[in-house]
């Protein structure tokens, strides 16, 4: 089976890291102690996280508190990294995804009751489009309105083939699952798009 | 291919999902058919607008980005762990070495020598007359090495010979202790 679709989607990001070397290069600065390498470390894929993030939350907040603890951690654990097994975009997106996936835990299981949240003003606003929208098209509402009504697991998919074009195979390294299984959750993750879409087109022109 | 199959391929073709055969297959049923062309484009487009969305949507600010850096971890000290606990354990030691040293220092001369290595030797002479011969070898206090000896001889009877210096360990057992005496009596007789 081909990884490379005849109508595949460009990389997403223009400002792409830099070379393999030059990376473990400077990776090698930060791990000796190079303040200015862990600046340009940060400079070089905190976009690309922070898109992620805001992409997988769909809540600004949420996204910043995630790219500081994605980064806190990757400094962190940066000696632990191992270019043999990963790429190093690859496992900073597992991270993040990883606390993606721990803040909508902890957003959506709090440890009191609802009815003492309730008049505090707790609500979903997951599915409420972001300022940046409301100078696009109807459409792209839309499509952000749709993501929101995916569940995790398929928006996860949607989010790093649709927008990373990425392969299946480094998809379920990110998500820990299968290739197959990313194929699959991508079929499945189409399908309900493509309906979804499809229906709030529909209200929209009622 | 009949159409059935192509649009049931189509979402697998532009996620890219088929077997090169299959698409080639697709590929060439596309260039001939431009209902199933148009339909390709729709749900690439489904794709497409996903893309478009997420990017004018997560739009980061660079100036707020910037602000979002973490800290960076301070480079440990070289020497690690061990440097690390030597350090908060020298002033433990140093607090132990004094107070050993005072119990030492302070505790009755017995209780010194509990610590001192002893070794003597001691050859008893007795005859009819009383008399003795002993001789030891004490290594004494703080491990000396130099044996004092001492040769006693005289009248003295067997007990009141007492070694001049005071000995706490036990002796090491007399050798040969065959008094002499024991042989003179059969001798004599």
């Amino acid at each position: 089976m081909s990884e490379y679709p005849s109508l595949a989607w460009d990389s997403a990001e223009e400002d792409y890291p830099s070379s393999d070397a030059e990376l473990s290069f400077l990776i090698q600065r930060c791990l000796s102690g190079d303040e200015a390498a862990y600046k340009i470390l940060y400079e070089r894929h905190s976009g690309l996280i922070y898109r992620l993030a805001y992409s997988l939350l769909q809540n600004r907040q949420d996204a910043e508190e995630v790219l500081q603890d994605s980064f806190e951690y990757a400094f962190r654990k940066l000696a632990d990294f191992d270019d043999q097994k990963s790429a190093f975009t690859t496992w900073l997106y597992r991270i993040t995804v990883s606390r993606c996936r721990n803040k909508r835990r902890r957003k959506w299981l709090p440890t009191m009751p609802l009815s003492l949240l309730a008049p505090h003003g707790v609500k979903d606003d997951n599915v409420r489009a972001p300022d940046e929208l409301l100078e696009q098209s109807e459409m792209q509402r839309t499509v952000w309105n749709a993501l929101g009504q995916l569940s995790p697991k398929l928006r996860e998919t949607a989010v790093l083939r649709y927008y990373y074009g990425m392969q299946y195979k480094e998809i379920g390294e990110i998500l820990n699952i299968s290739p197959k299984t990313a194929e699959s959750r991508m079929r499945l993750t189409h399908q309900k798009l493509r309906g979804i879409i499809e229906i709030l087109q529909e209200d929209g022109t009622e | 291919m009949t159409h059935q199959e192509i649009h049931e391929q189509l979402s697998d073709y532009i996620l890219g999902l088929l077997t090169p055969g299959q698409e080639n297959e697709m590929a060439q049923h596309l260039a001939g058919c431009a209902a199933c062309r148009q339909r390709a484009h729709d749900e690439r487009e489904i794709g497409t607008i996903v893309r478009e969305t997420l990017q004018a949507a997560t739009r980061p600010d660079p100036m707020q980005l910037r602000q979002l850096m973490p800290p960076v971890p301070q480079k440990k000290r070289s020497g690690g762990i061990a440097a690390n606990w030597t350090s908060r354990l020298a002033p433990a030691l140093v607090l132990l070495v004094i107070i050993v040293s005072s119990l030492i220092l302070t505790a009755p001369e017995s209780k010194r020598s509990m610590s001192i290595f002893f070794a003597s030797t001691a050859t008893v002479t007795s005859t009819n007359t009383p008399t003795a011969t002993v001789t030891q070898d004490i290594r004494g206090i703080n491990n000396e090495t130099t044996p004092i000896s001492e040769k006693v001889e005289g009248d003295l009877p067997l007990n009141e010979i007492k070694p001049h210096v005071q000995v706490v360990a036990a002796p090491v057992p007399l050798q040969s202790p065959t008094p002499v005496a024991a042989i003179g009596n059969t001798t004599t007789n």
